[in-house]
């Protein structure tokens, strides 16, 4: 029973600070010691959400498309080169290297170029996410995949399992761990990727309509695009976490 | 009667060292033999070329007369782990070396549903391993290497990682199950009251690189104190004196 009561209010901490965070806030943008359309109060942010409700659900679901499409392409793509890779030891070693190194590119650095050459239209946005996912996406399934307990990569040896066999049955299930970590960063990365592509140009989006509240110097509607953008991720991440949930239900049993 | 297994002369070396030397051993229908010796003595190296994961630098291994040098999945082979697959039920886990001999999914899980209730798993088959205790995990990775080969069982240390209660229970249950099934099994232990309860002959291996130095008949009555019986305490005393002499 103590125990439950500490934990719940160990849960408190974190909530109360924020609540303390927004009213400083609030404090700070009524008082006037920033100027009131620099700092929009909370209140004013909420009321912004709330009145662009309509206008901001619409640029989501485009920016959720871009997201998806992407990430669905590097998906497929990181899977296939992934399974390639783990079967021909010379692509692994061709490969592998760069793909860490290409981890370090910012993808935001390569977004006006892909603009240049794609143009301004879905291209480009679905471009980017995929580069952004790729290759976190490839390296997480490569690290799963090696992750496979060598005992039992033994033991299928010695009952003479196909390759297949083996990576159906094992490889691809001990990878799943290392799979939704690189899932869960993955799909905060789309939807970065997805907003930076559109804030250099197009016509629906997140980014776009961050854009366009920026040079109409709309304050409270920037903070309420930030919002949205933020809740996407988090909601994106979440339900990657209740989709690894479903995907391995021995996890629960595994003691730590 | 010929050998169900038979290993002629097999030496393998790694990097220049050479870890096991002329080993000949064998196995008759029914038999259960041990293989006696201290870690690190080659002992598993011995199993890998048995169980045709590798090839020996010199020597061959029969199965039933043919050779089988090099050949996997012929025999088989229990590692010291249970190696049951964290994503699989039990059943499922069980199953595995039918389905992978191609037999249909129904077939294969309603004879892995047998098979686990034999080995007094049944109400268990659709845990997960890691809901299992260590002793039902073992029974488990033993149903599944029965499953693939009943004639011929390698098994290397099956019960070292449980505790002794429950390892005195299972050697039990264990030699009648493979009584009941006239199964040959080859095992490797460093235990010697293991040795003696679970075989009918022991070869006992030692030296750098490994060598088969001497081989004893076991004949210890069954029974439940079978480890405090005269025979018992006998064979103990000629195996330790046989492993001091080394």
């Amino acid at each position: 029973m103590k125990k439950k009561r500490r934990s719940i209010i160990n849960k408190l901490y974190m909530p109360l600070f924020a609540l303390a965070l927004v009213l400083i806030w609030e404090l700070i943008a009524i008082s006037g010691i920033v100027p009131k359309f620099m700092l929009p109060s909370p209140v004013k942010v909420a009321l912004a959400l709330f009145n662009e409700r309509a206008i901001l659900a619409s640029h989501l679901l485009w920016t959720l498309i871009e997201a998806g499409i992407g990430m669905g392409f590097a998906l497929l793509g990181s899977f296939v080169l992934a399974v390639a890779m783990d079967r021909f030891d010379a692509l692994y070693r061709a490969i592998y290297p760069l793909a860490v190194i290409t981890q370090t590119v910012p993808t935001v650095a390569i977004a006006p170029l892909l603009v240049l050459w794609f143009g301004f239209g879905i291209a480009p946005k679905i471009l980017l996410v995929f580069l952004a996912c790729f290759f976190p996406l490839l390296v997480a399934l490569l690290t799963g995949i090696k992750s496979a307990d060598a005992g039992v990569l033994r033991l299928y040896r010695s009952m003479n399992a196909s390759y297949l066999k083996v990576l159906f049955d094992v490889k691809l299930p001990f990878a799943l761990e290392s799979f939704f970590s690189g899932l869960r960063i993955s799909t905060s990365y789309a939807v970065v990727g997805a907003v930076v592509a559109e804030w250099l140009g197009g016509s629906r989006g997140l980014g776009v309509y961050m854009t366009r509240v920026r040079k109409s110097f709309a304050f409270d509607k920037m903070f309420a695009v930030i919002i949205v953008i933020s809740v996407l991720s988090l909601a994106l991440m979440r339900l990657v976490s209740i989709i690894r949930r479903c995907a391995m239900p021995w996890k629960k049993y595994e003691k730590k | 009667m010929s050998a169900v297994l038979e290993t002629r002369g097999v030496t393998k070396s790694y990097e220049g060292r050479k870890i096991i030397d002329d080993i000949s051993v064998f196995v008759n229908e029914g038999e259960m033999v041990s293989l006696l010796g201290v870690s690190g003595i080659g002992k598993t190296t011995l199993f890998n070329i048995a169980s045709g994961l590798e090839m020996p630098d010199e020597g061959s291994v029969y199965l039933e007369g043919t050779d089988v040098t090099g050949r996997a999945g012929k025999v088989g082979y229990m590692q010291q782990n249970d190696l049951l697959l964290p994503f699989k039920t039990v059943l499922q886990n069980v199953a595995v070396p039918l389905i992978l001999s191609k037999v249909g999914k129904k077939e294969a899980y309603a004879k892995a549903k047998d098979a686990l209730d034999e080995f007094a798993l049944g109400e268990y088959a659709n845990l997960y391993p890691a809901q299992l205790s260590g002793g039902m995990r073992q029974r488990a990775a033993l149903a599944r290497t029965f499953l693939y080969s009943g004639k011929m069982m390698l098994l290397d240390e099956p019960f070292s990682a449980l505790d002794a209660m429950t390892r005195s229970d299972m050697q039990k249950w264990f030699k009648r199950v493979v009584r009941e099934h006239n199964a040959a099994t080859l095992f490797i232990t460093h235990d010697v009251n293991e040795a003696i309860l679970l075989s009918d002959r022991i070869y006992i291996m030692s030296g750098a690189p490994g060598r088969i130095t001497s081989e004893i008949k076991v004949d210890v009555k069954e029974c439940d104190d079978a480890d405090l019986s005269e025979e018992f305490i006998a064979a103990k005393k000629r195996i330790l004196g046989l492993i001091r002499r080394e």
